[in-house]
Parts: C-alpha cells; structure tokens; sequence
C-alpha cells in the first residue's frame, strides 16, 4: 500500500534545518579543535582504527562538506546524494573517537541513513517506510523507558534528583528541586512518558495530547539539562506519527485552503524494515548478555538508547612498572588526554584499556622494554560513594581488565 | 495570509525563544547561592586583604629589617598566597597575575638581574613571569647568605617586593572593585555566572584541578612518580625555603574552607563526615613529614607516600562524590551530554 511522503518530506526538510543547526553550533562552540584537533590521541572503536581525523584544516572543510549537505537535505536538493554525503561526513565525524559518543549522535547517523535509502523524491511511498522511520523514533522513548526500569531510577530518583539540585535557579519550580519527593515525581514521570508515549502517538484519539506532552516534555529537558539539539530532533521527528498528509493540512491550517482527509496508513512491514528493527532492537538489548549493571560496566552502553540514566565521576591513574629494575611511574590520564577524554577515560572500562595500551605504547617509546600497566580507579555512580572500577592487579598491557563488582 | 491558529503558533514560538534569551530568575536557590556569595566576601576578599597587608609587610621587612625577618615576612606572605591559590578564578587567570605571583623560576637568571646596570621599578615590572615573584625573591632572601649583605641585590629584593606587592594589590582591587559583586550576582547582565549551577561548577572543578596539581606535581613529582621513582628533592615547591610542606597545608586550608563556605552543606551529612575526615587526614599526614623536606623525601620516603596518598584520596572523594552529590559539571568544555 502507498501512502503519501508528505509526511517524511517534512521530517526530512526539519531534519536538514536541524542539522544545518547542528554543525554551526558545533563550529560555533569551537568543538572541531577540541574534538579532533586538539588531543594527542584518540580512542576508535574497535576495527575502525583507519577513521581518523583529516590533517591541517581537513576537518573544518569536512564539517564545511557536512553542513551544505544538511542545507541539501533541508531543501530537498538532490535529497539522496545530500543524505549520503551528510550520512557519511557525520557518522566518520563521530565515530573518530568514542570519547565523543552520544545517543543523539547515533540517532542521528540512523535517522540520516534512512534518508539515504528512502525514496522521498516520490509523491507517494510505501507504507513501511514511513512505518520504519516511526519505529526507528519510537524505539529511542522506548528503550529509553526500559532503560529507566531499574532501582537507580525508580527506587533511588537517582541520577535525576542530583540533576535537579544544580537548576534550582530554574523559574518556579526550581525552588522545589531540592524535595526529594519532586525527583521521584519527575523519574517516575519520565519513565512513564517514555513508555508510554509511542502507544499513545500511535492512537489518533490521543496523538494530539501525547505530542502536546511531548514537546512540553521536551522543552523542559532542553532548558533543564545539557542535551544539545536532541530535544529539537525529538520533537520534529515525532511528527512521523501523525497522518501522512499532516503537513497539507498544517499549510491549510496556516495559511487557509482546502484541508485533506487524513488517509490511514495501515501497518506494514517489509523485510528490509524488519531487518534494520531487528538490528536495533538487537543493539539496545546485547547489555543483557553481559553480566553485570551495564551502567557499571558499559559493556552494551553504547548505540542502546540509555539516555540520562547515569551520573558517573571517577579518578584514574595508572601505575607503569618496569619489570626489569622495579622502577615505577604514575600517570594521570590528564598528563597525555584532553580533559573531555580525560574525563571519559575515568568512568569506562573499555576506554581505560585503550589508555593503558596508549600508555604502554608511549613508555616502550621511552625505552622501557615490556611495561606492565595497572590501573586504579575510582568512580562513583548515581550518587554512591566511591569504589574500585577494575581490579588493579591485573596488567591491562597484557590482560582484559577484571570489572569488580558493583557495591550497591 | 497567515491564519490566527498561524498567529497563535508564532506568538507562543517567541514567547519561548524570549523566555530562552532571557538570564533566568534566580528562585530558591538558598544554599548554594549562598555558598557563591560566602566564597567571594568571607573568603576571597578577606583572604587577599590579609595577603596585601603580608606583601606590604615583606616589603618593608626587606628595606629596613634584617634577613630573618625578611624571611619571617615572606613565609607569613606565602600562607597567606597559598591560602586563596586554590580559587584560582577571575583576575588572577584572567589578567594573568598569578603566574606573575608564583611560577618556578631560574635562580640563575633572577641572580643575573642584580648585575644588570638598571634596577628600576619599571624595568623589573616588565620582566618575565620566570624572574619574578615569590620564587624569585626566595632565591634571594633563602639562597646564599652572602647575597643579604649585598647592596645591589638587596636592592633587586627591595624591587621583586614591591612589584609582587603592586601585583597582589591590583589583584585585589580588582576584586574588592566590582569582580566580587559581579561574581555573587548570578544571572545579571553583568555577572560572572548566569546561572549558580555554572558557579558551583567552577568552584568545584578549581578544587578538583588544585588538590590534583598537589598530589601530583607537588607531592608525585619530588616523589619520582614521574620519573621511575628517581627521588628529586629540586621539583619540590619551594625547596630554598623549606616551605612546601607549609605550601601545601595552606592549600588544604583553602581547598576546606571554599568546600566548607560553598559545597559541604549541598552534600548529606554521611558524604560531609567523610569529606571533612580526608581533609583532616591530608593535613595531618602532611604536617607528619619531618623537615627539611628535602631530606624526609629521602629517609623518609614512607611519610611523604602516606601523605601523596591522603592527598590522592581526597582528590578521589572531590572528584567523584562531592562532583556528583553537587550536580557539578565536571569539565571545562560545554558538550553536550544525554
């Protein structure tokens, strides 16, 4: 069945402004030199060591590249090339140091790579793709709800009480932030909104007042905490769950003219959708494999839509032994890292390992023959005191590290 | 034409961005604006008013006294430096008198100053930041004795003193002239922070940035942490003067006292126990090094271990509980975060 590619039309002209907002604000901030040019070193994911940062002024012309790619995207110029140009400028971008990783980078990447292979030069398309882009922002509130099932978030209204209290400066009700009892509201709330608002988008009766709720969910978000463009892109993508002709009527709304009767769009699902869902739904729930609190451990973090569910601070130094005369040196992740990466190195294991391998590198350099690398490190999470992230016995030059146990 | 339902849409969708552009209204803030404010009037402006009357002391104690009391006065001077070292906020970075104050210089160089042909005011005014300062005039107040007896460089003395007296007076002019009511004014058009969050961030990351360099540089390095555990009595702070022992507990006073203004009633009382109990350990473990320091590095070593370890622990405590139980943004970059 076809349906109108209204709908996705303007998904895809807001996505391209947004963006074209994206990358400004990201020149803007002066976040190129501090993303790529700035550190000595940097942290690939595992198997894309080759995507590394242009030379010279390479990466101001890449994020030059990327933002008329987003304008293309915005106004629907050459849409396919536009969204494969912005696709792969971003996704390299990001995926250059995972000290720079974000959910909303990810969904970014997704949501650009849709475009590339929807078909938006059609007056009408199928009705799964349209299903796919809604599934694709749905599953963002939805494992964000998932996400929150558990008792940091519902039993200890942490991370999001500790949040609260730095924006008691915020008007009205910033004066009640600091009532434990407003946390537990407010994290209860919002896992309620997440789970709960894909159903209710889905449900025309309610649609009107679930995205009513959400841009005010929304808002609230944006001005309370540090979040960047993700507010914006949640908003304007979930828009997809309205009628396919919702931006005709919108201009008629506007503008006057003659309204359109909202046609269903039936659900429907091909085998390339239900593929691409299945790789995310496999992505959000590999943490279940892992054993241990994926918030403790991040093995699963990344790329499964756990958003704002953590407040973690660590302290990491590592100890570099010479095996051959004893000789002992501490380092500080500070004395080789930008203090974002620094910052990132303390409270992820994986990122900890990359470092001693940095570190090991560096101090063979130096004529140390085969150093051996310990790290001790401190972190706490959602508001619980300080304890031991990895076992500092274990040489991380040679061995994976040994996660120790969550204390709860 | 555009339709009321249009007009609607549009006028909510300014009200918002206006509401966005506006400084929001700082409501309910108690303590921890507070604590901002408490850290500039009962810390920062008294803590530089003490040391001015200190410099103006060294300076006079220099022309007119004899060595021991010049070295008296400079001790007395450099606590009280150290005291506020910590908030190493504002003018002291911003107009860039700290290193002016207190950098590691070259005694060689310092000690060539008193042979050049011109000693005026002016003249070491301009000198480098590496020629100047505390460490300068410890070279010549704690290094050879004979240098004391010298005009010229009793003269080149006289000169330091008053430049880092002038220094430390500008520094607190600026204060105590509009940088401390800018500073405890959140959200005003001309205020340091828009927000008290972003206050109580860059307190905390000052204190985390300081009880680090104390560890690490000041205790890690005379250590040989940095380099394979080879003890080198000569990275200490202020080995001349035997003073950096006396260096790093005026940093621990000034680390307590800016927790104790602005942080420690943001946490609970268990995390507060414990924050005040590494303090105390640090200190304590810190006035245990026997002196001269220089020696205790050697024979000593365990000490002055246990004390880079205590200090390590309280850096820990800082970084990660008070970080997290004050909201504060550990960083000094604005990414955006989820």
């Amino acid at each position: 069945m076809l349906v109108s590619s209204a709908s996705l039309c303007a998904f895809r002209a807001l996505f391209g402004v947004l963006m074209v907002v994206s990358v400004m604000r990201f020149a803007g901030h002066g976040w190129i030199a501090e993303y790529y040019l700035e550190p000595q070193y940097f942290f690939p994911y595992p198997g894309l060591e080759w995507i590394q940062p242009w030379p010279g002024i390479g990466m101001y012309l890449h994020y030059a590249v990327m933002g008329l790619a987003a304008l293309g995207i915005a106004l629907g110029y050459r849409t396919w090339l536009s969204a494969a140009v912005f696709f792969t400028t971003f996704t390299w971008a990001h995926l250059i140091d995972r000290t720079n990783y974000l959910n909303h980078y990810h969904l970014v990447s997704v949501l650009a790579l849709l475009l590339v292979v929807l078909p938006l030069h059609r007056e009408r398309v199928p009705a799964w793709m349209l299903w796919v882009v809604r599934a694709q922002v749905g599953l963002v509130y939805v494992f964000g709800g998932v996400a929150k099932l558990q008792s940091d978030w519902l039993l200890r209204a942490e991370p999001l009480s500790t949040w609260l209290l730095r924006n008691q400066d915020f008007p009205v009700i910033g004066a009640y932030f600091s009532e434990r009892w407003v946390g537990f509201a407010m994290s209860w709330a919002g896992a309620a909104f997440d789970l709960s608002v894909v159903p209710f988008l889905l449900y025309r009766r309610t649609r009107p007042f679930a995205y009513a709720t959400l841009v005010v969910f929304h808002l609230v978000t944006a001005r309370l905490f540090h979040i960047g463009m993700f507010p914006w892109i949640m908003i304007a993508a979930s828009l997809v769950f309205f009628s396919p002709e919702w931006p005709k009527n919108a201009r008629a709304w506007l503008f006057g003219g003659e309204k359109v009767a909202p046609l269903p769009a039936p659900f429907a699902l091909r085998a390339p959708a239900a593929t691409w869902i299945a790789l995310q739904c496999a992505l959000a729930l590999r943490g279940l494999f892992y054993s241990g609190d994926t918030l403790w451990t991040e093995e699963g973090f990344r790329f499964a839509w756990r958003v704002m569910v953590m407040e973690k601070n660590g302290a990491a130094e590592l100890v570099v032994r010479d095996p051959d005369d004893g000789r002992e040196w501490h380092v500080l992740p500070s004395q080789y890292l930008t203090p974002m990466q620094a910052r990132m190195v303390s409270t992820q294991p994986d990122m900890i390992v990359s470092f001693a391998h940095i570190v090991d590198e560096s101090m063979r350099a130096r004529g140390v023959r085969d150093p051996e690398v310990r790290a001790d490190v401190m972190v706490s999470l959602n508001g619980r005191p300080a304890q031991r992230l990895i076992d500092p016995t274990v040489d991380l030059s040679r061995d994976p590290p040994r996660i120790l146990e969550l204390l709860r | 034409m555009i339709r009321w339902p249009g007009w609607v849409l549009v006028t909510l969708g300014a009200a918002y961005l206006a509401s966005n552009a506006c400084e929001p209204v700082p409501l309910g803030d108690g303590p921890r604006l507070q604590g901002v404010k408490a850290t500039a009037s009962d810390i920062m402006v008294p803590g530089l008013e003490a040391l001015e009357a200190d410099a103006h002391a060294l300076v006079a104690a220099i022309e007119t006294g004899g060595r021991e009391e010049a070295q008296a006065t400079w001790r007395a001077a450099r606590v009280a430096y150290k005291r506020i070292e910590p908030l190493g906020i504002g003018p002291v970075v911003d107009d860039r008198i700290g290193p002016r104050l207190d950098s590691p210089v070259d005694p060689a160089r310092v000690l060539a100053l008193a042979e050049t042909a011109t000693l005026t005011a002016e003249g070491l005014d301009e000198l480098g930041a590496n020629r100047l300062g505390f460490h300068a005039l410890e070279v010549l107040l704690f290094g050879d004795p004979a240098l004391w007896s010298s005009p010229r460089t009793h003269r080149l003395a006289s000169g330091l003193a008053a430049v880092l007296a002038a220094d430390i007076t500008r520094l607190r002019g600026l204060w105590t002239d509009g940088y401390a009511v800018r500073f405890s004014r959140i959200a005003q058009p001309d205020s340091v922070y828009a927000t008290t969050g972003a206050a109580i961030d860059a307190l905390v990351n000052v204190l985390v940035t300081q009880t680090e360099k104390m560890f690490d540089k000041r205790l890690g390095a005379p250590l040989g942490h940095e380099s394979g555990g080879v003890v080198d009595p000569a990275r200490a702070e202020s080995p001349l003067s035997d003073a950096s022992i006396d260096d790093l507990v005026a940093n621990i006073d000034g680390i307590e006292q800016v927790y104790g203004e602005a942080l420690s009633a943001l946490v609970t009382p268990a995390l507060d126990q414990r924050v005040r109990a590494a303090f105390a350990t640090a200190r304590a473990r810190l006035l245990a090094i026997r002196r001269p320091f220089a020696v205790a590095l050697v024979d000593e070593t365990a000490t002055v271990e246990s004390a880079w370890a205590a200090v390590r622990a309280l850096w820990v405590i800082l970084r990660t509980e008070v970080v997290g139980a004050t909201g504060a943004v550990l960083k000094f970059d604005s990414n955006d975060g989820d």
